[in-house]
């Protein structure tokens, strides 16, 4: 069965700059699908070109099975959109603005338990302009659900949003799927795309350079876990006498393996010398330190 | 098209709109603070002697008895006139309402027993009316009682009405809220577009033709509801001498129709070719300002220097008021009618392709 969402060979030029230059992947029925990258990686465009809101280059480009370049009016009433940037009419309130999306697309929705799960309704009738940051993206993601999309777009959503409402709109983006909804989420926090995207895709300067469920990426481009060690000034001749490979990073000793057990049994020979360590951090690569060095490579590479 | 769009979108926007408080004061209460100012000064009611021109053909001493006579009423401040100029073309300039014409042959009909004038009136004022049922009895009373004499006054409505300033104000300040077209247009589609709203928008499947069509319905209605008030107060507030006939009233509510569409085409223009708000309001204040003030709107165009009519005639709210006066002031629907078919078709082909370049602009 095709994807929810196909994509291939994807292209789009500004002028002279080429934002993306050929991205292909699926998104399939029901799954979190996260565009991870650094700014100007390409997946706001990327994104928008599947919104219909802009026209691509070249490539094939289907959205439940249509083009969306043609035929996005066709899916309004089962696509959701949160653009990066929400905006609104500065003296219009997040329950005027449900109600005219709910009128417009004939909607049977409630605009009050779309407000309540997003927890804005305190702010309900509050005019955009005087919303707080947090309360205005809600009110953009309130905007996104309305329709109890089968497919919903989230460019940032928790971009803004504290901690508490950050977890609670992760609750809102895991009940969807619970609910067989597919999303595609775009972030800067791989925390959250670790924990809720089946599928991620690491865009940079318009490629995707890694694409797997965040636990695949983390093992494919996995180079090293690591036990970060201090203590006493003696540590570094007790690890240069046991023939441990090391290196300073500020006040650590860092020793890195490809293989965890490696380092378990490193952990075991220091027994005898607990009295000399003060932190001993075992810690494993995430997909954020995938991130970071891999797109710090190619940054390296380019130069 | 689908009108539960264009319907939703113009409660959203009627909201938004009524909330602002610069869009109330510019669309309604502007045009009829106008009014209640030029109204104040050049309006009638708060005379309270009625001013009557008096002209004397036939300058024996029983007419000059006459001219006293209408003086000691105490109701009448009487300006004469002199003989060699046109009673009726006089009122006008001066605006005023009633006159007496003595008639050269006063004193020979006063021989024969019959006190002959012509009251000259101003049929749709009120004031007058009431003043020649005045004069009437003044006369009345003093000849009848005091000499035997048969009163004559032969009544004469104004042919051509008297206008008055405060009449001019009224198209003039009509023409004056089709420019709230300007307005609705050259803020929004910048604000629009910078941040995105439209795009927003669209998601409830709003598309550019709908926004439109819900936009002028919108401003058709305001300005409608303005004009109305502008048309009242004008007529109630300060007697202007102006109507609208039933037959000419369809014809009036089209050239507003008209007028406002072009003026939302020429913002949609401006507004699409500016992209941000503060170039749109100096862009907005150079198309706003030569019109409102030389097209009509405040002094009728004829009073103007003749290089500032010649610049009035490019402006195209000039031919809007134009046409307004020519229906509301002269009633005269023929003169008008082929440059309101004229302004009909231009107002809406510029309305046609101003729309199709919205609709190609992308980032909206
Ligand atoms: N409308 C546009 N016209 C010209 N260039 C654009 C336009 N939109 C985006 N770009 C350029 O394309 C590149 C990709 O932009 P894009 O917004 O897709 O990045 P992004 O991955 O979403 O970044 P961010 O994480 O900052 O949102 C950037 O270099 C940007 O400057
Ligand atoms: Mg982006």
């Amino acid at each position: 069965m095709p994807g929810i969402v196909e994509v291939r060979n994807l292209r789009k030029s500004y002028a002279k700059l080429e934002a993306v230059k050929g991205i292909s992947f699926e998104v399939g029925y029901g799954e979190v699908f996260s565009l991870l990258g650094p700014n100007g990686a390409g997946k706001t465009t990327t994104v928008e070109i599947l919104e219909g809101l802009r026209k691509r280059s070249s490539g094939d480009v289907t959205v439940m099975g249509r083009d969306p370049e043609k035929s996005m009016n066709e899916l309004r009433t089962t696509v959701g959109i949160l653009p990066q940037d929400f905006n609104f009419i500065y003296n219009i309130t997040p329950r005027e603005a449900l109600d005219y999306y709910k009128e417009s697309l004939g909607l049977e929705a409630d605009p009050g338990e779309v407000l309540a799960r997003v927890e804005l309704t305190d702010s309900a009738d509050t005019v955009f302009e005087k919303l707080s940051g947090g309360q205005k993206q809600k009110m953009g993601v309130a905007i996104a659900l309305l329709n109890d999309p089968d497919l919903v777009f989230l460019d940032e959503p928790t971009a803004g949003l504290d901690p508490v409402s950050r977890r609670a709109l992760w609750k809102v983006i895991e009940d969807m799927k619970a609910r067989g909804k597919s999303i595609i989420l775009t972030t800067h926090y791989l925390d959250e795309a670790e924990k809720l995207a089946d599928h991620v895709a690491i865009v940079n300067r318009g490629v995707i350079i890694a694409s797997g469920t965040p636990k695949e990426i983390v093992s494919m481009h996995h180079k090293a876990d690591r036990i970060m060690l201090s203590g006493s000034d003696k540590l570094q001749s007790i690890l240069s006498s046991m023939q441990i490979h090391h290196k300073r990073e500020g006040r650590y000793l860092v020793i890195e393996s490809d293989s965890i057990d490696a380092l378990f049994s490193i952990v075991e020979r220091l027994k005898g010398s607990s009295g000399d360590i003060e932190d001993l951090i075992l810690k494993r690569e995430t997909l954020e330190d995938v991130f970071v060095r891999m797109v710090g490579e190619e940054a390296a590479y380019e130069n | 098209m689908k009108i539960s769009r264009v319907m939703s979108y113009l409660k959203l926007h009627s909201k938004s709109f009524l909330r602002s408080k610069s869009g109330v004061f510019f669309v309604i209460l502007l045009p009829v603070l106008f009014m209640v100012i030029f109204g104040s000064i050049f309006g009638s009611s708060g005379e309270s002697k009625a001013t009557v021109a008096v002209q004397n053909l036939s300058g024996t001493n029983e007419s000059w008895n006459l001219v006293k006579v209408i003086n000691k009423t105490g109701v009448f401040t009487v300006n004469l006139v002199s003989p060699n100029e046109n009673l009726t073309s006089y009122m006008a300039a001066n605006t005023i309402d009633q006159g007496v014409l003595i008639p050269a042959n006063f004193s020979t009909n006063y021989n024969l027993g019959v006190v002959f004038i012509k009251f000259i009136y101003n049929p749709s004022d009120q004031v007058s009316l009431a003043m020649s049922q005045v004069l009437q009895n003044a006369l009345l009373k003093y000849y009848t009682e005091g000499t035997g004499k048969t009163v004559a006054v032969y009544p004469a409505a104004l042919s051509t009405q008297l206008t008055k300033p405060v009449d001019y104000y009224i198209p003039g300040l009509m023409g004056f809220t089709m420019l709230n077209g300007i307005n609705s247009m050259i803020y929004q589609v910048p604000n629009y577009r910078e941040k995105k709203i439209f795009r927003q928008l669209s998601f409830a499947g709003l598309t550019k033709p709908e926004w439109l069509a819900s936009s002028t319905i919108f401003y058709f209605i305001i300005t409608l509801v303005s004009d109305l008030i502008i048309y009242l107060v004008g007529r109630g507030l300060y007697g202007a001498n102006i109507s609208i006939s039933p037959e000419n009233l369809l014809m009036t509510v089209l050239v507003i129709f008209f007028g406002l569409i072009t003026f939302m085409s020429v913002g949609l223009l401006a507004g699409l070719l500016t992209h941000n708000e503060e170039t749109a309001s100096v862009v907005g204040n150079v198309i706003f300002f030569p019109m409102l003030f030389l097209s009509g709107v405040f002094f009728p165009i004829s009073l103007m220097p003749s290089y500032l009519q010649t610049v009035s005639a490019f402006l195209p709210l000039t031919y809007f008021v134009k046409a307004l006066n020519g229906l509301m002031i002269y009633h005269n629907l023929s003169s008008v009618l082929p440059s309101i078919i004229i302004m009909g078709i231009a107002s809406v082909t510029l309305f046609i392709v101003s729309s199709r370049l919205a609709s190609r602009v992308d980032n909206m």
